[in-house]
């Protein structure tokens, strides 16, 4: 330490240039104790100035001590005028920074860049903007490269601050009032929140009072504390510290307030700093509360603020994966309560830059923040978007004079949107808390419209979906009716009737002749091929065969059976089996007739049939007897396949001998082709 | 044995009966399957009837295939609609229980939901709808009633899952799209709502309300000019859209043109003068034409159509405001705030 310092004073020594006055014996012969005095002020200040920018004000008064000496040392005022840049009086800079240039205009590579900064903050727009750009000509290419983004955000920030200083007031208009010596001190207050009336305010300061009166390393200041102060007869009361259990000797700075005033969100220094809640319980605040996983991280979580429902949490988080440096994110209680994962609200409102002092107002869709990016005039600016159309309107710098070109951090507006209160550089050192009166905007005229948004409510249609229509099939019926009578008596038999839809071998009406008159009517659907058939038990199996053409035009038919008794000798014809052309096999159609006659077997277990095969007289003897043989011989087969006893059944073929019509004509000739059954044995 | 099942199969279908008085000793029997279709012949001719709108005789005719086969499912449906047609909402329904209680007809639910909805019974519509959609998961139109159902509940996320629905059964269904986009409306999707109302007119083009909605999500979208655009379209459709005229009107408020606003407004006066909205909307473009008195008039006008037209209040306050009546300027505040326009509050703060 002692050589820097050694290294420093002969520094000091060698860089004289005309006006410039050196700490020498030449310079100050007659005056060597006071010379004495101001090198070892300018040591002692030394001490603090080579720790950083956070102990220049420890500097400060050993500077201006040894400055009174000899005021016309161009270091010495250039580390003066540094040193206060960086302290709570900024402004004071500039004397000292211009007279340290005028004594010596190569005193430090920096020189420029200091003053333009010095300038900008006392808003000289086009001063500062003058040195930035000689800064940038004076310095090494490297060091352009390095500063080349920080002097373009200067001299736009400079710009912006010129237009808004020509056009104030752009969103938030009104008297600025400081709130007074009650609130503010020579020690910075900021972080104002209000209670719904206005008449309690709770804030932050660093004040020798804090608990436990330590000074914070991390900002070489007292610790945060939260103070508050009641409004009486339209002035604040003398602040007070709120004490523990919410003020410990680590920083504590509050934050937002709920809307009922009820919940106080707090800044703690801890884990780098973390978010807690405190509950009003009567009129004492309950120990602090550690917010979740989703509000806090190792990172740096400093303000916050509740939406009017209490349900979701602004907060400003510098944790990796933003777009800044700090930024503003939005978590939501869960069905559980406890706070969800925090959502970046994205770069409509956060910048690459920092953003800070996040507020939503009690109207839930105005949302005050502080930021140094989105254009401002100057470190931390003022800006306010509002949710509209389900989405953040583009941030407005809520202007000149409440932004200038310190910091304007932590506003805050009353629930009823005429005051904002919000801290900045202050008269009375450091930070102070202001007030600004919101001059109404001009009262808009509301219009209203209704739309058509159910189409079917504007313009109902039919939905009826009517059932189809059934396509009748137009197919003539015919009727078919008749007598069965006892062919031995003549009287008349009560039988069972069945009509068979030979083509799909179904039964499609059963009933019985009328037991009196042995009558019966059926009506029967055209298009079909129709097996009729009679049984009675104690009577031979009686089939008809009907065919009803598709084309046929309605009649009636008469079919009157005689109905033979199942007596030896008694045969009758099986209409309803068919042949395959000129072959033995029976066709599918047959099947219900066959199996209607294995019925008739079993029914009567006693009786013998012998089946037999008849043709007409065309083709030769021998093949007409043969296939009727065969054809005989397949109708045993398949009663035999249906389990009738094979001794039961016989079968002979006798070609065209027996014929029972003409073989003269077509219709004589299909008679005379068929299969009967004769009863042998009973 | 085959045979007897066959047999007894067909009993079942056989209807026998003993004929009239000459031929009382005929047993006679009706084959009715593919026979008579007496019925189905009553049920066409109602079907045919209820097209010629007739629908009295389309019930008489469903109440013959009924007589003759109770359980004509599709006659009960029909007949059903034909009684729903005639506002008789409670036959209609009855009918409608019955086939659905003789076959799980999808259709039968569906309408039934109809009708329990233009009775008032949302709930019972509901239910009907969830039925049809459980039976047939492809009935585009149940689900596109479910979501109104749902919209008109407020339930805009689970609407426009029904109308996806819908649309993606029936990829032409304007209606369905003209919803979807009010649904998403509702939930300041103004992007999303622009596509579906295009999409819609893609389908149906004539659909004036359509247009409209555009007009109105291209509004809120803040372009003026694409929302005047649509509602001049919207009228074209329909020479006495009242709405869009007002909407249109709004739009040009919007934009600037207030003396185009107005023109709109008396429009949509003429066409209904009883739109309190028209005159409320007047009376804004006149106060910002700086036109105080017939501000105030118009609002007057709008309160005497409507006396719960809380933003009539609020707006001819203001103006009274501006035309120096602070006391009446309070007393309009005031009784807007009752009528629960919260604005008010603020604007009323400096009235003590």
């Amino acid at each position: 330490m002692k050589k820097i310092i050694c290294l420093l004073l002969l520094f000091y020594s060698t860089l004289a240039v005309a006006q410039n006055v050196e700490f020498t014996k030449e310079n100050f012969a007659e005056d060597k104790d006071a010379l004495a005095t101001a090198k070892k002020d300018i040591e002692a200040g030394d001490v603090f100035f080579i720790r950083g920018q956070k102990f220049y004000k420890q500097a400060i008064p050993f500077y201006i001590t040894a400055n009174q000496f000899n005021p016309n040392n161009a270091l010495l005022n250039f580390r003066l005028g540094k040193c206060y840049l960086y302290s709570n009086f900024k402004l004071k800079a500039i004397p000292h920074l211009e007279k340290a240039l005028f004594l010596n205009p190569k005193v430090d590579p920096q020189i420029h860049f200091l003053l333009g900064k010095a300038y900008h903050l006392n808003m000289k727009w086009d001063k500062a903007i003058d040195e930035f750009k000689t800064f940038k000509k004076t310095i090494s290419e490297n060091d352009s490269i390095k500063y080349m983004d920080e002097i373009k955000k200067h001299i736009a920030e400079c710009l912006v601050g010129k237009e808004q200083v020509q056009n104030p007031n752009r969103v938030v208009s009104g008297n600025i009032e400081n709130v007074g010596p009650q609130i503010n001190s020579q020690y910075n207050e900021y972080k104002p929140v209000i209670s719904a009336d206005e008449s309690v305010m709770m804030f932050t300061a660093c004040r020798p009072n804090t608990t436990g009166g330590q000074i914070a390393t991390d900002i070489n200041d007292y610790y945060e504390d939260i103070y508050i102060s009641t409004k009486k007869d339209g002035k604040w009361t003398a602040t007070e510290n709120l004490g523990a259990p919410v003020n410990t000797v680590n920083h504590d700075a509050n934050s937002g307030l709920s809307a009922d005033g009820q919940k106080l969100l707090i800044y703690v220094g801890f884990n780098n700093g973390d978010l807690y809640e405190s509950q009003l319980n009567g009129i004492s605040w309950s120990i602090p509360v550690k917010m979740n996983k989703n509000i806090n991280t190792m990172y740096h979580e400093s303000s916050a603020s509740y939406s009017p429902d209490g349900k979701s949490v602004y907060f400003v988080s510098d944790k990796p994966g933003g777009l800044g440096s700090g930024d503003i994110y939005i978590s939501t209680k869960d069905a559980k309560g406890e706070w969800g994962v925090a959502v970046n609200m994205g770069s409509v409102i956060n910048t690459p830059y920092g953003e800070e002092s996040v507020f939503i107002h009690p109207d839930g869709k105005t949302l005050y923040f502080s930021s140094q990016g989105h254009g401002t005039m100057g470190g931390y600016d003022i800006f306010k978007s509002t949710y509209e159309k389900n989405k953040w309107t583009t941030p407005q710098n809520i202007g000149y004079p409440i932004n200038t070109t310190g910091d304007d951090v932590f506003f805050v507006v009353s629930a009823s949107g005429l005051h904002g209160y919000y801290s900045s550089t202050g008269y009375y050192g450091g930070n102070d808390i202001f007030m600004v009166t919101i001059v109404p905007q001009e009262k808009q005229m509301t219009l209203n419209t209704e739309d058509n948004l159910l189409a079917n409510l504007d313009a109902p249609v039919k939905e009826t979906v009517i059932a189809q229509k059934i396509v009748i099939k137009e197919s003539q019926l015919t009727i078919l009716k008749g007598v069965v009578t006892d062919n031995i008596t003549g009287k008349p038999v009560e039988a069972t009737i069945e009509i068979i839809d030979n083509e799909k071998n179904i039964v499609v009406a059963t009933f019985k002749s009328n037991s009196a008159t042995g009558k019966y009517l059926v009506s029967l659907p055209a298009g079909k091929n129709y097996g009729f058939s009679v049984n009675k038990q104690g009577y031979l199996f009686h089939s008809e065969n009907i065919d009803i053409p598709a084309n046929a035009a309605f009649k009636e038919v008469t079919k009157d059976i005689t109905f033979k008794p199942m007596e030896v000798g008694n045969k009758v014809v099986l209409n309803n089996i068919f042949f395959n052309y000129n072959e033995s096999s029976i066709r599918e159609q047959s099947r219900g007739e066959i199996e209607r006659l294995a019925l008739m077997m079993f029914k009567n277990p006693a009786v013998k049939i012998e089946i037999s095969g008849h043709s007409d007289s065309k083709g030769t003897d021998d093949y007409n007897q043969k296939l009727s043989e065969a054809r005989a011989k397949s109708v045993v087969d398949y009663l035999i396949m249906l389990d009738v006893e094979p001794e039961r059944l016989t079968f002979k073929g006798y070609g065209k001998n027996r014929p029972v019509a003409s073989n003269d004509t077509d219709e004589g000739r299909a008679l005379n082709r068929r299969t009967e059954v004769e009863i042998i044995s009973k | 044995m085959k045979i007897n099942k066959w047999t007894l199969c067909f009993f079942c279908t056989i209807a026998i009966s003993f004929s009239g008085i000459a031929q009382n000793d005929i047993v006679k029997a009706k084959i009715l399957d593919a026979g008579t279709q007496e019925a189905e012949k009553h049920y066409n001719n109602g079907i045919a009837n209820f097209e010629k709108k007739d629908y009295k005789t389309a019930i008489n005719d469903y109440n013959k295939a009924i007589e003759l086969k109770a359980d004509f499912e599709k006659a009960y449906y029909n007949r059903g609609l034909a009684k729903f047609e005639l506002k008789d909402k409670l036959g209609a329904i009855a009918d409608f229980d019955k086939s659905i209680s003789l076959f799980q007809n999808p259709d039968s639910y569906f309408s039934r939901g109809q009708v329990k909805f233009a009775n008032g019974d949302k709930a019972g519509a509901m239910q009907d709808y969830n039925k049809a959609i459980e039976i047939n998961p492809k009935h585009a139109q149940a689900f596109y009633y479910r979501g109104g159902l749902k919209f008109e509940n407020e339930e805009y996320a689970k609407a426009i899952e029904d109308f996806n629905e819908a649309i993606k059964i029936m990829p032409d269904y304007a209606y369905a799209y003209n919803d979807r986009a009010s649904a998403k409306l509702k939930i300041s999707d103004f992007d999303g709502a622009i596509t579906d109302y295009n999409a819609a007119l893609i389908s149906n083009s004539d659909m004036a309300f359509t247009y409209n909605n555009l007009g109105s999500a291209k509004r809120k979208n803040g372009d003026h000019k694409g929302a005047i655009a649509s509602y001049t379209e919207a009228i074209n459709l329909k020479k006495d859209y009242y709405i869009a005229y007002n909407n249109r009107g709004s739009a040009k408020f919007d934009d600037k043109d207030y003396y185009g606003a107005i023109a709109d407004f008396c429009t949509a006066i003429e066409l209904k003068p009883d739109y309190a909205y028209a005159f409320n909307n007047r009376a804004s473009a006149k106060f910002n034409l700086k036109d105080y008195p017939g501000c105030i008039e118009d609002c007057t006008k709008a309160i005497e159509l409507n006396p719960s037209y809380g933003y009539a209040y609020l707006n001819r306050g203001i103006a009274k405001e501006k035309a120096g009546d602070k006391p009446g300027a309070c007393a309009d505040w005031k009784k807007a705030t009752e009528l629960g326009i919260e604005s008010a509050k603020y604007f009323s703060e400096d009235c003590k």
